[in-house]
């Protein structure tokens, strides 16, 4: 008849107090088991969408901070070209696990064919909102394969990255997507031309235009931007995905950053010498350097260390920003259910303990015998701790079913009522930037699922709980006195 | 030679600003096979004696030896554990435990060596004080009060100790039944060579004991 028997009998025979002690674990368990299904599940979700956003960061000029801070902050002609040995500095952190650095520029073009979204105006797509002419986007890459092959935004679906000579003496060769190559008849070793045009936006609303240079630049591979087509799949049905309002990933083409820095050259000289009246600005390079991180969670650690290192008026971009953005409603849930957490878990220490203190002075005489028997203290409060693990890890076994049901109610209900709806600047997405997810697909893939780190987390949150409770009740245990008791 | 001994033992009890004498400097040694009884006024002291002699509180002043080892040395948990056994007036048994399992709690709890099969021995125990093995299943609350108390004398013999102290033991019996436990405490002291020590306010169990204490005025003198 050791602590461990006494336990069991005292939980198995005094049936009343037990049944109280339990349905309170219980009710609080499927709080605390609901809240950390829902918990979990944001996280998952957040892990699993922001690992198919990529681990992606580059470096761009932060053109909404100069908008907003134009009279105070800096302006766009102080803000200095990023230096290519910072690059390589921030390059060989820790986080990083390849870099690159791109050479970024726009080619206006005539004839030349670039895809556009939306068929019914493909006739006319070289004009624009307000005169703007249609162009290509090329963007210089230092590498033989470039880095966004490399996270699987996009696939080279024919014929082959750059080589080493290509990449050395910086020929014009050039990567582009299946949709500008179906767009202009072109395949893989065929030389495609970008016809130019010189474009003078000082004018004002109506731009003058001069015959540009032609590039010619021989297509070594065709891809397919597989990001944008998944999230068109995930899109939720009956809605335009965000993206499908921006062209450029199909219009962008890959070449050698030398290649694009000599197109750039003639480009800005020719520009100068068609409209010599205008000042087309300094001739510094501004680079997008992109950096693959190890994982998408290192990208806030990134962000944070290497934002002090710029110079003024940049700002550090990830790939995983897409989700803060838009998983408003799951940020919100996932705060929700941290709190209801914390809330349950002082709640149950409170009220556990507090019952316990009472069932504890109701056994002041049986404590007492064991004590004036000259049982060892410490098995007094096993005895204490295991009746209450042996209650509450069996109402805990059964909240970890019933809490995950709970949590999936609850959330289900939230993220379809309009508590959790995101203040998002939705229409302003829609048109300025990419997103390559959306809400709904954020929403899509949520499930309250059992998973090995729910379990693991609630019972520890649990037991840890449990056992807290039984801190003041241990006191009142040690403050004992057998002498007072019995005689 | 004594197994229990005081020396210059000596408690006083605060009670509020005042400071009580209620033990002053007792000198007294018992001895094993013997049946003791303490006798004493409402408030004399006598149990305050008792718990000072079973660990149950320790003196202000002076020290308890047995069997010549401070009892302070031995460790008080550990000296009530393995070398006494207590018993009280209102018997004191876990009422949701039967009177078998309240007698296998004890021998848990002792570290003394005891014979395994400890379920038969404890029925025999409860046998041997009266409790029939129908009985010794029951829940102690569906006792009488004398079957408790034998029960409670069952449960101090099961750790095989020498030393039994009796706090009014009893106190909450009928004659009949009080005279029933007294001679299993003469048996205990002279059949099973127990050191019996009970503490009470009736001079007929004291007539039959072997050496009575009257404890006055904080003084423990022989009663001839």
């Amino acid at each position: 008849m050791n602590y461990m028997k006494r336990a069991w009998l005292s939980v198995t025979r005094k049936r009343g107090k037990s049944a109280i002690l339990f349905a309170v674990i219980l009710i609080l368990g499927n709080v605390i088991a609901g809240a950390i299904a829902v918990n979990q599940s944001t996280q998952n979700v957040e892990k699993q969408i922001k690992n198919q956003l990529g681990s992606l960061a580059t470096i761009e000029i932060d053109y909404e901070a100069l908008m907003a801070n134009s009279d105070s902050g800096a302006r766009m002609e102080e803000i200095q070209p990023l230096s290519e040995e910072l690059i390589k500095q921030i390059g060989e952190r820790s986080e990083v696990k390849q870099y690159d650095y791109l050479r970024e520029t726009v080619i206006a073009v005539e004839n030349f064919k670039p895809y556009s979204f939306s068929p019914q105006e493909e006739d006319e797509n070289v004009m624009i909102v307000g005169g703007m002419p249609s162009a290509v986007y090329l963007t210089g890459t230092n590498l033989l394969q470039p880095l966004d092959f490399e996270e699987d935004t996009v696939n080279l679906t024919q014929g082959r990255f750059f080589n080493e000579e290509e990449q050395r003496t910086g020929k014009r060769v050039g990567l582009i997507s299946e949709e500008l190559a179906q767009e202009n008849g072109l395949t893989v070793g065929d030389t495609m031309v970008l016809d130019g045009q010189f474009v003078d936006y000082s004018s004002g609303m109506d731009p003058e235009k001069q015959k540009g240079n032609d590039y010619p630049i021989e297509i070594v591979g065709i891809f397919k931007n597989t990001s944008l087509e998944q999230a068109n799949d995930q899109g939720q049905d009956g809605m335009v995905s965000s993206f499908a309002f921006d062209d450029r990933p199909f219009n962008r083409i890959y070449m050698p950053n030398d290649a694009v820095k000599t197109i750039v050259e003639e480009e800005r000289a020719g520009q100068q010498a068609a409209f010599p009246a205008t000042d087309f600005g300094s001739d510094e390079e501004f680079f997008t350097p992109q950096f693959i991180l190890n994982q998408p969670e290192d990208a806030e650690q990134f962000k944070q260390e290497v934002t002090p290192l710029l110079p003024n008026g940049y700002k550090v971009n990830a790939s995983t920003d897409e989700y803060d953005r838009v998983g408003t409603s799951m940020n919100r849930l996932s705060q929700i259910s941290s709190y209801v957490v914390v809330i349950a878990v002082i709640a149950s220490l409170i009220i556990i303990s507090l019952i316990i203190v009472l069932f504890t002075r109701d056994r002041k005489y049986e404590l007492g015998i064991y004590l004036s028997l000259g049982e060892r203290r410490k098995y007094v409060f096993a005895q204490v701790v295991l009746e209450l693990l042996l209650i509450g890890v069996s109402a805990m076994l059964i909240s970890l079913v019933t809490g995950n049901m709970l949590g999936k109610m609850v959330s289900e209900s939230l993220l379809s009522s309009s508590m959790l709806e995101a203040n998002q600047a939705g229409m302003e997405q829609f048109f300025v930037g990419a997103p390559k997810i959306d809400q709904a697909t954020i929403n899509e893939a949520f499930r309250v699922q059992y998973t090995l780190s729910y379990i693991i987390a609630f019972l520890a949150t649990g037991i840890v709980t449990i056992l807290l409770s039984a801190v003041v009740p241990l006191l009142y245990i040690l403050r004992l006195n057998p002498k007072k008791i019995m005689l | 030679m004594a197994i229990l001994e005081t020396k210059e033992m000596t408690y006083y009890y605060q009670d509020g600003e005042n400071r009580r004498k209620i033990l002053d400097k007792t000198n007294i040694s018992f001895e094993k096979g013997k049946f003791y009884t303490i006798l004493g006024k409402s408030g004399s002291g006598k149990t305050t004696f008792l718990s000072l002699i079973s660990a149950l509180d320790q003196p202000t002043d002076g020290e308890v030896f047995f069997e010549g080892k401070n009892i302070k040395t031995i460790g008080y948990e550990e000296y009530r554990r393995n070398k006494i056994s207590l018993i009280f007036q209102s018997y004191n048994l876990v009422p949701y435990l039967t009177a078998l399992e309240n007698v296998l709690v004890s021998m848990a709890i002792s570290d003394n060596k005891l014979p395994d099969q400890h379920d038969q021995i404890a029925y025999r125990l409860l046998d041997y004080i009266g409790i029939t093995s129908t009985k010794a299943d029951r829940f102690v609350n569906q006792l009488s009060g004398g079957e408790q108390q034998r029960v409670a004398i069952a449960r101090a013999l099961a750790t095989n100790v020498d030393i039994i102290l009796a706090d009014e033991p009893t106190g909450n019996l009928d004659e009949g039944m009080e005279q029933e436990i007294v001679d299993i405490f003469k048996d205990l002291a002279t059949l099973h060579n127990k050191c019996i020590i009970v503490v009470t306010h009736s001079t007929e169990i004291a007539k039959q004991s072997d050496q009575t204490f009257y404890l006055k005025n904080g003084e423990l003198t022989a009663y001839e």
